[in-house]
């Protein structure tokens, strides 16, 4: 390494990062949009307003609205909040999530986040200061009542009908009855179905005034529908804790077995890793190759070359540039690892990078970064505008973006022979590789030794051959450039 | 006295074309010279192999004592014809970036870049952009870029084209101090007038060619004033220079009269006696001007098949 490439380098890199573009559109977006991904769930959790008033029921079965009214009570809610306050949630979580642990980690991390907000938002809950006006079915004038929800006078009006503790839901019916009403509107004439559905009409109703929140109205009902279903385990004499367990499904664990032990099968966490890993080599390293093949064409376009050449030669030249991209690629490699990790901690995934891989992830990303550099060096270097450059790219990309392809089934079996073969074709091997290192599998170190050895092996057969394109091109001018002039150019001296 | 550039035997093909032809070429160490052809000739070339961008095809060149320039570019400052600048970078950074490719120390780099838009003019431009800046000022910046690391020797390639004559005027006084404290300059242009006026030295090449390669002295003295141009005062009165013998042919020319004189003519001897002969207003002895060795030379190489050697001994 020499001086005179370090400076070129150290040039490359800040008129590539210092400028306007690369700050907005590769820094500051980025983060923005990750602000906003940590931000906004915080800004919808909006505050759910507290129920202060008189809620009416008409009860034609007589048994439910005592239980339902009591579980409302202010007293009861203030007692569940007490109580809430006091629960140690993490505690609890971490034993009640234990049976998820053959899982494996990702799984049972989902379900303690889950059960953290689900707490979180039930502590939330205001304590509702409600009064309850029961009225006999005989003595109630539904529609008088309706009118004074609407004028705000009574906050709801609950209608617990005669069949409620009988009926059950008759979902496929009400189903059909929406489908064909929205499809042909009111058109539809009357037929006797008409008439057995009207018989069908639910049997518990709440009215509600428009004011009322949603989360409210869903807390009325939830509470409605307890107490209905706690008085029909009553009426039908079946034990509450019998049917909680009856109902609870055993823990069924996927395992894959191979040579190595068993590993947990983990869908998402296969899927999410392996693809930010690609990802973010892809992203950084295309940035550095971009920025690398615009700042080489504007010095032929600019005429600037030759000035710089009496400085350095070609080689300290294209030497200078590439490691100023490089460090570039480093940059925003370094920057969009930090939001990924940090949105995985934010979300307390964070286990799932494995510094182990990242470490494997390093040499792959130099080598990710040396075949996309010297494909756009060379190209760069050989072309006499931007546009004839897009021209000699298509063949370059086509090799690249193969690995994009075949990325679902690489994931999924990241050891088969798709995956393997791919591995060990040149400019390929390290974004295959970063997607197989992704996976939670392991890949032979044979493979990974192999692969780095071929990858770099190449990596410098690569820079040898854009050494002898830059020199050449970097002072032709003239006619555009085809793949066989470049060719013909490795040959020459 | 060592050579700064030692040219020998250099041919340079681009495919069919031949660009330089067998050329040698001394510059001596110390001298300011002109280096001239005619468009296509073959200047950029040979500068360009002189800098170790273009390698010749045959042949050897020797810069700075060295085998090749890449070995000394520190020591030579070198101002390309097709001069580009990065457009986005400011003026004062693109010079300290430049100075420090040649090797100069940072904090030296920013004092010269400093020093050196002073000494051209141009002390407010120092944190523009480039892009900000009018050609001429560019190409004053690149000027600097060349100079700032303190080269022993100098290679411009048409550094006056596109100069107004005020800047023009400043880099000819640039060039002759940088000459006076020993720096060896060559620099290319087709603008005969200036090299007449600054150089010490004048090589002509053309197709590849050299046709001519001399002292400005020595080229005067072998263009060697054979015409005497003179106007008499009020009427002629019947006044006929070929009365004075020697006198080969006489032309009116705007008033003026030119009188070409026989090859073996003392011209001296020969304007004594015309000025006994007539009353005249003016009289002076027309030194040839490069304008005139350039097209006769080039003319004649044009006409003549038998290549270069033989043109310069015809022109003696």
């Amino acid at each position: 390494m020499n001086n005179k490439s370090l400076l070129v380098a150290s040039r490359e890199y800040k008129s590539t990062v210092m400028t306007k573009a690369f700050i907005i559109g590769a820094v500051i977006l980025p983060l923005v949009i990750w602000g906003l991904a940590i931000a906004i769930p915080m800004l919808v959790k909006d505050e759910i307003p507290m129920m202060n008033g008189t809620i009416a029921v008409v009860d034609e079965t007589g048994q439910v609205a005592s239980v339902f009214e009591s579980q409302l009570s202010p007293e009861f809610l203030q007692m569940q909040h007490d109580q809430l306050e006091q629960f140690e949630a993490d505690e609890y979580l971490r034993k009640s999530t234990e049976v998820l642990k053959d899982k494996g980690q990702f799984a049972q991390q989902l379900a303690v986040t889950s059960g953290r907000r689900a707490i979180e938002r039930m502590k939330e809950q205001p304590v509702h200061q409600l009064k309850f006006t029961d009225i006999k079915r005989a003595e109630a004038n539904i529609d008088e009542l309706k009118q004074q929800v609407v004028n705000g006078e009574l906050l709801a009006l609950v209608w617990i009908k005669a069949d409620a503790l009988t009926a059950s839901s008759d979902w496929l019916a009400g189903l059909m009855r929406g489908a064909m009403g929205g499809a042909l509107g009111g058109a539809l004439p009357k037929t006797p179905a008409d008439e057995e559905a009207k018989a069908k009409e639910p049997s518990v109703v709440i009215y509600t005034g428009k004011t009322m929140h949603v989360d409210n109205a869903d807390l009325l009902s939830q509470r409605l529908s307890g107490a209905i279903v706690s008085m029909k385990m009553v009426e039908n004499e079946v034990d509450p804790i019998k049917v909680q367990m009856v109902m609870t499904p055993p823990d069924i664990s996927v395992r894959n077995v191979s040579e190595s032990g068993e590993t947990e099968s983990s869908e998402a966490a296969n899927i999410l890793m392996p693809i930010a890993f690609m990802m973010l080599l892809w992203i950084s390293t295309f940035t550095g190759g971009q920025y690398l093949l615009t700042s080489t064409v504007e010095e032929k376009t600019n005429k600037i070359i030759e000035v710089v050449l009496s400085g350095t030669s070609p080689m300290q030249l294209m030497t200078g540039k590439i490691l100023g991209q490089g460090a570039v690629a480093l940059t925003m490699l370094v920057l969009y690892a930090a939001l990924a990790v940090g949105a995985l901690q934010k979300f307390e995934l964070g286990y799932l990078v494995e510094p182990g891989k990242v470490v494997l992830f390093a040499p792959y990303f130099f080598m990710a970064f040396f075949f996309i550099a010297c494909m756009m060096a060379a190209v760069g270097s050989a072309v006499n505008e931007m546009r004839e450059a897009q021209a000699l790219m298509g063949p370059v990309m086509m090799i690249v973006i193969l690995p994009w392809l075949a990325w679902m089934p690489i994931v999924k079996s990241p050891n088969g022979s798709l995956a393997t073969i791919l591995s060990f074709i040149p400019p390929m091997t390290p974004f295959v590789m970063a997607l197989r290192l992704g996976t939670n599998q392991v890949i032979p170190m044979w493979q990974i030794a192999a692969t780095l050895i071929i990858g770099f092996a190449a990596v410098f057969l690569f820079i040898w051959m854009t050494a002898k394109i830059f020199r050449i091109g970097i002072l032709m001018h003239g006619k555009a450039p085809n793949f066989m002039t470049l060719l013909r150019w490795v040959r020459m001296a | 006295m060592d050579a700064a550039i030692d040219i020998r035997g250099v041919t340079k093909t681009f495919g069919e074309k031949v660009a330089v032809d067998e050329l040698d070429l001394v510059v001596p160490t110390g001298s300011l010279c002109g280096f001239l052809g005619p468009n296509g000739a073959g200047k950029s070339t040979t500068i360009r192999m002189i800098m170790s961008i273009y390698f010749p095809d045959k042949g050897e060149i020797s810069v700075l004592g060295r085998k090749s320039a890449v070995e000394s570019k520190d020591r030579i400052g070198y101002l390309p014809e097709e001069r580009g600048i990065y457009r986005k970078m400011r003026v004062g950074e693109f010079l300290i970036y430049m100075a420090r490719l040649k090797g100069v120390d940072s904090g030296a780099a920013k004092r010269r870049a400093a020093d050196w838009l002073e000494r051209v003019a141009l002390p407010d431009v120092f944190k523009k952009k480039c892009e900000e800046l009018s050609k001429g000022m560019q190409q004053k910046v690149q000027i600097v870029a060349a100079l700032i690391h303190d080269p022993e020797l100098i290679i411009l390639d048409e550094p006056f084209s596109g100069l107004d004559p005020v800047n023009s005027m400043l880099l000819q006084r640039l060039i002759h101090d940088l000459n006076d404290q020993g720096r060896t300059i060559i620099f290319s242009t087709h603008v005969l007038f200036q090299a007449e006026q600054i150089c010490n030295r004048i090589f002509l090449i053309n197709r590849g060619k050299k046709v001519l390669d001399d002292t400005m002295e020595g080229i005067r003295r072998r263009f060697d004033p054979r015409t005497i141009l003179l106007r008499t005062r009020g009427e002629r009165n019947g006044f006929d220079p070929r009365v004075v013998s020697g006198v080969r042919k006489v032309e009116e020319r705007k008033g003026d009269l030119e009188v070409y004189l026989d090859e073996d003519t003392d011209p001296i001897e020969t304007m004594r006696q015309m000025m006994n002969l007539a009353d005249l207003e003016k009289i002076e002895l027309r030194k040839p001007t490069l304008e005139d060795v350039f097209v006769r030379l080039v003319e004649d190489a044009r006409i003549s098949e038998s290549g270069a050697v033989e043109i310069v001994e015809h022109a003696h």
